[in-house]
């Protein structure tokens, strides 16, 4: 079991930079050109090669959490999967390098009907589907998610959620490391009158060492992966049918609360840390019908706060601690494998 | 989780049917499962355990069952608690469940079940824990009398073995040997056969067998644990009566636990911890 989530981390609003690496490769490709051409600027090469080291590293830095602006770190969100999404099945190249394993929830108690006023309206967890003043500061626009159930007339407003893949980071390693040859390669074409031929010849041989290094590294990785971040114990969580949006199991995620600036706008749960289905919360919970503003109240008092206490205790210091105790360390029962610390008598 | 007999038992180790789980309480005082007065409320108390540090259990339904006195005999419901399971280490864990309970009109004996009902288990199989006690005097010797029942559909040889394991002191932290010293050390303690959960699959099973395994504990020296008859052929349903007379050896004084255990094959049926008292 891969832990990839730890590789990627939001950034507060006012750390928030967008993408420039587009924009540093385009130019250093340009100054690179010209330099071989022309053999002008003078150590136009050098400026080239360093414009795309700083590209590669921009566009990783933004691939490993700079895209995602933090609305609060961990949250708990209890929730009726609508669609469970496998790895790269909504997407094409170049965009499978994203290989995470994503899936969207109805918040509950609430039912595939309810438009996004109602579900907004909700006080305990409708925030999380709700567009957030820091990404509006920025001036970045919120189109949400949502998702078609067939015999529904309008589609149902979902949160996201995303158990991340080591593509990303990976590859991002062997372009981070093959950026440097790179930029040496670049860096040729600033020698006079061959420079532009040689450069032209270092750089389809670092381009095709990157590229099979790439490519292995692509093919090797641990895509994402529900169970990296499911709870053992819980049986793999069914989906919603997708015609009539009724049924879907109940889960609590755990995960960072963000705004994605990678998509068209939209909070979603990223990257999820845990997820724990849910087999006994009681019927009328299940968004057959939609939720009253009683129904709310009571899922809160009933499932959400107890629930959300009880996996946030897995983060309390004192509790983590408590763990790695030696009276903790029973596995079959304390009367069988427990163990007594020895009695130190100064 | 809670101390389960037939979990423990499939997993090579004996077992005392004197639940360190399950206690009796009357007006708030600990009391013995062994001799319960007629038509008095008692509280029941289960300790549950969880194994795990990241999944808690919200609404854990716990059931309390009675039996009356024997192996077997179908269970009465006496009522269910719901409890909240935190995480290992947390503060209130283990929790504790609980249930009123008033016995029958009759006095004596009854043998208590408590059952954990949690779907998404890592190990259902440790979920149900009896209690099960009975108290004699040796007055050479202590005769101990109780039904059998064959709870199977079909017809069944229920054999019943005798061993005298109570749980020993937990071992010093210090010198738990390590799960492959233990494997290394005591190979033919390692049961491939086994199923072992893979939430328990770090244990050191093999050392628990060394310390709790049935042969570690037998029937001491000097004394004559006498079961008659101490195999029985039953039909489905069917009860029959066995006698368990237990000797102690001339001068014994104070208390021996003899364990009374109901195998089918190596199945455990059920059992009961005799405590013979002497001197």
């Amino acid at each position: 079991m891969a832990d990839c989530q730890k590789h990627y981390h939001c950034v507060p609003v006012s750390e928030y930079r967008p993408l420039a690496a587009a924009t540093a490769a385009l130019g250093a490709v340009i100054i690179g050109i010209i330099t071989g051409v022309f053999s002008f600027p003078p150590g136009g090469g050098i400026v080239a090669g360093i414009v795309w080291i700083l590209a590669v590293f921009d566009l990783c830095r933004y691939l490993h959490g700079g895209k995602l602006i933090c609305h609060a770190l961990n949250v708990c969100v209890i929730g009726r999967v609508a669609e469970l999404i496998p790895v790269g099945a909504d997407k094409s190249f170049p965009d499978t390098m994203d290989d995470d394993f994503t899936f969207n929830i109805v918040l509950s108690p609430h039912s595939s009907q309810e438009t996004l006023s109602d579900l907004a309206a909700d006080p305990y967890q409708g925030r999380f589907i709700s567009r957030q003043s820091g990404p509006d500061s920025l001036g970045l626009g919120y189109e949400g998610v949502s998702v078609k159930f067939t015999n529904l007339e309008r589609e149902t407003e979902v949160l996201h959620c995303e158990v991340k893949g080591c593509r990303v980071h990976d590859v991002c390693i062997v372009l981070k490391v093959m950026s440097f040859p790179t930029a040496v390669a670049a860096a040729i074409c600033s020698i006079p009158v061959i420079g532009w031929a040689a450069c032209l010849i270092a750089l389809a041989i670092v381009a095709l060492i990157t590229l099979i290094a790439g490519g292995i590294v692509w093919a090797a990785t641990h895509n994402g992966d529900l169970n990296d971040v499911l709870d053992p114990n819980s049986g793999f969580p069914g989906e919603a049918n997708p015609e009539t949006g009724l049924g879907g199991d109940i889960v609590l995620v755990r995960g960072d609360w963000v705004y994605d600036a990678g998509h068209e706008g939209w909070n979603e749960i990223h990257p999820v840390r845990y997820v724990q289905r849910l087999d006994n919360v009681p019927a009328e919970f299940h968004g057959a019908a939609p939720a009253t503003p009683e129904l709310v109240e009571r899922f809160k008092h009933e499932v959400l706060d107890p629930w959300c206490f009880e996996v946030g205790r897995t983060d309390d210091p004192v509790v983590v601690e408590a763990q790695g105790d030696p009276e903790n360390s029973w596995h079959i029962h304390p009367s069988i494998d427990g163990c007594r610390e020895p009695v130190i008598v100064e | 989780m809670i101390y389960s007999q037939r979990y423990l038992r499939e997993q090579g180790l004996a077992v005392t049917w004197d639940n360190p789980d399950i206690q009796l309480y009357r007006n708030g005082v600990a009391v013995s499962s062994s001799s319960l007065e007629a038509s008095t409320e008692y509280e029941i108390r289960a300790q549950i355990w969880n194994n795990s540090t990241d999944a808690p259990a919200v609404g854990l339904d716990v059931e309390f069952f009675f039996h009356d006195f024997g192996i077997g005999p179908a269970p009465i419901a006496i009522g269910s608690d719901v409890v909240t399971m935190p995480v290992k280490g947390a503060p209130g864990h283990p929790a504790f469940a609980r249930s009123r309970w008033t016995t029958p009109n009759t006095p004596g004996h009854y043998c208590l079940k408590v059952q954990l009902n949690w779907a998404d288990d890592a190990n259902p199989r440790n979920n149900l824990g009896q209690e099960n006690t009975n108290v004699g005097t040796a007055s050479s010797p202590a005769v101990f009398r109780f039904p059998v029942r064959n709870d199977s559909a079909v017809r069944r040889l229920l054999r019943l073995t005798v061993d005298a394991y109570v749980p020993p002191e937990p071992i010093d932290c210090r010198q738990r040997p390590g799960k492959k010293r233990s494997d290394r050390e005591h190979p033919e303690l390692v049961l491939s056969k086994a199923f072992i959960p893979a939430s328990e699959q770090a244990a050191d099973w093999t050392l628990a067998r060394l310390r709790h395994g049935p042969d570690a504990y037998p029937v001491p020296q000097g004394w004559i644990v006498e079961v008659n008859p101490n195999a029985l052929e039953l039909s489905a349903d069917e009860v029959r009566d066995v006698e368990v007379s237990v000797t102690p050896p001339d001068g014994f004084l104070g208390r021996q636990a003899i364990n009374v255990n109901a195998m089918h094959g190596t199945d455990l049926v059920g059992g009961v911890t005799l405590l013979v008292d002497a001197g």
